[in-house]
């Protein structure tokens, strides 16, 4: 005995099929599914392999600038943790304070209301005794989701255990979204900003497009485009774009009386590590350093270290990036001197501050959200800044031709500007 | 030979470990197989400000034509809203603004391809996205949707080589974990299929801006392998956990109609069935609404549903479109049984990968051509992926062609897989297992 496709497909419609044809064949029904169902329909081409699609519409997210969507996991997965610029700066408003400023989630469009993700610990580590170790944290978490996500605060204190293995601190405030609130001495910001970094990164690609972050590995120099563009022609990419930001102001002397050295990471729990636990995910400081220097396949790599690993790890691609642009060592050395290890250097003794001044000019340092460190860096790198080398010198790449805008900063704490 | 199975051992073994390490780290997986119906994580709905990021995004297009960043972003939002709401116009958005942006500066590292791709992939237009992928460069990202578009079309071999590059340089990404997992599945490993996606969306899970559609898309994925591995409480608690994180993820409904329908739950079957083609009109689901009309007692409701397939066939051959649900469904129901072969044969010739061979040989049985339908089956199976249907149309294939051994195999494997794979033709694989062991 045999039994056929067909008899195993009893139930199956043969008696529908005339009506079914002469409903099919009657031009109003045929009409009406057009107009009905023609572009329902036709959204389902492509959906049926969705399999495929997903994948890469969230893999893909372009465009980095100072440490904008920094490696491939931060850039496709957690914007959230993905930090972008770190501020160190005296207080316009009170000579006994300092202000650390850190901007992470980048790239948030005009308008676009983007939540705080609970899972990332957000800290500003904070180095006073030279070594590169942290002394001090200072932690921040969103909790709750929704409309109704308030700030804890934890620290400023010393860290259980320094290193990228976190352990969370005693609460010291609360506070909501977008308002300054007090958590012990310190006052704190964390909410939406206008990015205050300003960079014309249409341009940088062209000069640099191997920079980019999903091309890898980055092939050497020499640039084929061998100029940013002139004032009044350069733009400024970041212009139309939001940030998150935690803007925290607190006397100096609860940080140190000289040189600190500060650095910020964004951590998260992981099933392997036992409760209470946060692994670091990302680490930034001196902006610039990696994207300009650093391959990319090496990113991930600083981030889940300490600055003590810097010296070996960064001055390697410093070193390589110098000599394959053709410029003499000793503006690698200058770089390294001043940059590595990779923590924003500080002098809270001193009143005022320039761009890395703690190291060159005996101020303040730091960085403020309207110093130019891409102008700063591109002309130590191409030009004849600080080191007076003049040998190999790019004179159209010494300076990226975008300044602040006044617009986007506030006198007043938190000193960053409204959003978009 | 022996070299490309040397080869296949070590991916699987790499890919092995990597699953097998990191569940021995992760506190709770097999809680989350067997204990499903915790109280579900909420993603942020980023999905309700699409279209204001795409005006946002397009505004700055316009006062900026040139530049290629922004429109790369743009192209990448169109790509989302696509998945998120299913307007195919999106694709051509995304296709057109992400060439524009390549024509403006064509050194882009492989991202804006990779939009491009993607664009041109849902659009089922595989070459043309093969040959955009294979003409960027080769970074991990753009070789693993390679590798993907590789696998529809059916050539594992390459895919293989491809995963174990990429396998090597990176094991970060969640778009590596979904590739790998198919792949696995593909290739009879549906355990370990398992657990990577499992274990990839326990992280996942955790984060409450992972975007929306993408988080419910992999929970759709992993009940999809749930249902294939015959774990239906799983498979419906991912299901409806995608539709609590993403209330239009069609293919959840799909899903779950299929899944409902498998249980005789017909009611609910229809229900589903109902909500996912009101969305979207796909073949696949619209059977399932057929089916449980019929089930219900609704002759006249089956009659307009089949009425509303047959619309969508032609509106596929209009644009030029095969449809291998279609086929399916023809087989299935014993109808339109010529131009179930065509489709079925147009399908093969245009991507020839493991379900395309099992749409033509249950198409060529259905037209009694039992030599072509034990060749095609033979080639849809070859890997030992652990599909029930594929196992269920490869035993009665067999028995066609009087290889009872084969059949009894196939015949077993299918139940042993999953016993409820399907309304029908679970009951009939026992049936038809009865007989040849009564012989």
């Amino acid at each position: 005995m045999t039994i056929s496709v067909q008899q195993l497909s009893q139930g199956s419609s043969q008696g529908l099929k005339l009506a079914k044809v002469e409903f099919i064949n009657s031009p109003l029904v045929i009409s009406w599914y057009l107009l009905q169902h023609i572009q329902r329909w036709t959204r389902a081409i492509g959906i049926g392999i969705a399999i495929l699609a997903v994948t890469f519409c969230c893999a893909v997210l372009p465009a980095k600038a100072s440490d904008h969507q920094d490696t491939t996991f931060l850039a496709t997965k957690l914007t959230a943790a993905d930090l972008t610029d770190l501020y160190v700066f005296e207080s316009p408003n009170n000579s006994s304070n300092v202000v650390l400023a850190m901007d992470f989630d980048p790239l948030i469009a005009r308008g676009e209301i983007r939540p705080f993700d609970p899972a990332v610990l957000y800290q500003f580590k904070i180095d006073n005794t030279g070594d590169s170790v942290e002394d001090l944290v200072m932690q921040f978490q969103v909790e709750g989701r929704g409309s109704n996500q308030k700030v804890i605060v934890r620290g400023l204190g010393k860290p259980n255990a320094p290193g990228t293995i976190s352990r969370l601190l005693p609460v010291r405030g609360r506070g909501s979204l977008d308002q300054p609130f007090k958590a012990g001495q310190a006052t704190v910001f964390m909410g939406t900003r206008k990015d205050p970094f300003f960079f014309d990164l249409e341009q940088f690609f062209k000069v640099i497009p191997d920079r980019n972050y999903l091309l890898q590995p980055n092939p050497a120099p020499p640039f084929t485009v061998l100029t940013f563009r002139p004032p009044g022609e350069a733009k400024d990419f970041l212009d139309p774009f939001n940030v998150h930001s935690i803007v925290v102001e607190l006397p100096k002397a609860a940080v140190g009386t000289g040189k600190i050295g500060v650095w910020m990471t964004t951590s998260i729990r992981t099933p392997r590590l036992r409760s209470g636990q946060f692994t670091q995910i990302e680490r930034l400081a001196v902006p610039a350093l990696n994207e300009l220097y650093m391959d990319f396949k090496d990113h991930n790599v600083s981030n889940l270290q300490t600055p003590v690993a810097d010296r070996e790890n960064q001055s390697k691609a410093i070193r390589g990036f110098v000599q394959a642009i053709g410029r003499p060592q000793g503006i690698a050395d200058a770089i390294i001197s001043v940059a590595i290890p990779d923590v924003m250097q500080a002098d809270l003794s001193k009143g005022s501050g320039t761009y890395f001044g703690t190291q060159l000019a005996q101020n303040f340092g730091g960085r403020r959200p309207k110093d130019d460190p891409i102008d700063v860096t591109t002309a130590v790198t191409f030009g004849s800044a600080v080191t007076g080398i003049t040998q190999g010198t790019i004179p159209g790449l010494i300076s990226d031709n975008v300044g602040p805008n006044n617009a986007n900063f506030l006198t007043t704490f938190p000193y960053l500007g409204n959003p978009r | 030979m022996l070299q490309r199975s040397l080869r296949r051992r070590w991916v699987l073994l790499v890919i092995g470990l990597v699953v097998a390490i990191s569940c021995c780290f992760a506190v709770g997986i097999g809680k989350t197989l067997s204990q499903p119906l915790s109280k579900p994580e909420i993603v942020f709905p980023d999905y309700q400000q699409r279209s204001q990021i795409i005006q946002s995004y397009e505004e700055q297009v316009h006062q900026s034509p040139d530049s290629f960043i922004l429109l790369r972003l743009l192209a990448g939002q169109y790509l989302r809203r696509f998945r998120e709401v299913g307007d195919v116009e999106d694709l051509l958005r995304a296709e057109q603004a992400a060439r524009r942006s390549l024509t403006i500066h064509p050194r882009q590292g492989g991202a804006t391809e990779m939009l491009l791709a993607s664009a041109l992939l849902s659009q089922h237009r595989f070459q043309e996205a093969l040959q955009v992928v294979t003409e960027a460069p080769q970074i991990t990202e753009v070789v693993l949707l390679r590798a993907s578009i590789l696998m529809e079309l059916g050539d594992y071999e390459t895919t293989e080589q491809l995963l174990t590059s990429a396998t090597i340089s990176s094991t970060e990404s969640t778009g590596q974990s979904a590739i790998q997992a198919r792949y696995l599945e593909l290739t009879g490993h549906l355990n370990q299929a398992r657990q990577l996606l499992d274990q990839r969306l326990q992280q996942m899970d955790s984060f409450y801006t992972t975007p929306a559609e993408t988080l419910a898309w992999f929970h759709v994925r992993a009940g999809d392998l749930a249902f294939a591995a015959g774990d239906l409480n799983q498979s419906e608690w991912q299901y409806r956990q995608a539709l609590i994180i993403f209330p239009d993820e069609v293919a959840a409904y799909t899903g779950l109609a299929r899944l409902y329908s498998a249980q005789h739950r017909w009611q609910q079957a229809l229900e589903m069935a109902n909500q996912g083609s009101d969305r979207v009109p796909q073949v696949e689901t619209l059977a399932y609404k057929a089916d449980a009309q019929r089930a219900l007692g609704d002759p006249k409701g089956a009659a307009a549903t089949e009425a509303l397939i047959e619309v969508v066939a032609r509106l596929s051959q209009v644009q030029g479109i095969y449809d291998r649900a279609l086929a399916n469904y023809y087989s299935d129901h014993g109808i339109h049984l010529a131009d179930a072969l065509q489709i079925a044969q147009q399908e093969v010739a245009l991507r020839d990968d493991i379900y395309a061979e099992d749409t033509l040989a249950w198409a060529a049985a259905a037209n009694e051509r039992w030599q072509d339908a034990q060749r095609a089956i033979q080639r849809a199976t070859r890997y030992g992926t652990e599909d029930a249907l594929l196992h269920f149309h490869h035993g009665v294939i067999a028995w066609h062609c009087n290889d009872l051994a084969t059949a009894l195999d196939h015949l077993q494997w299918a139940l042993r897989l999953n016993p409820q794979f399907h309304h029908r033709y679970a009951a009939e694989a026992r049936q038809l297992l009865a007989k040849l062991r009564g012989n």
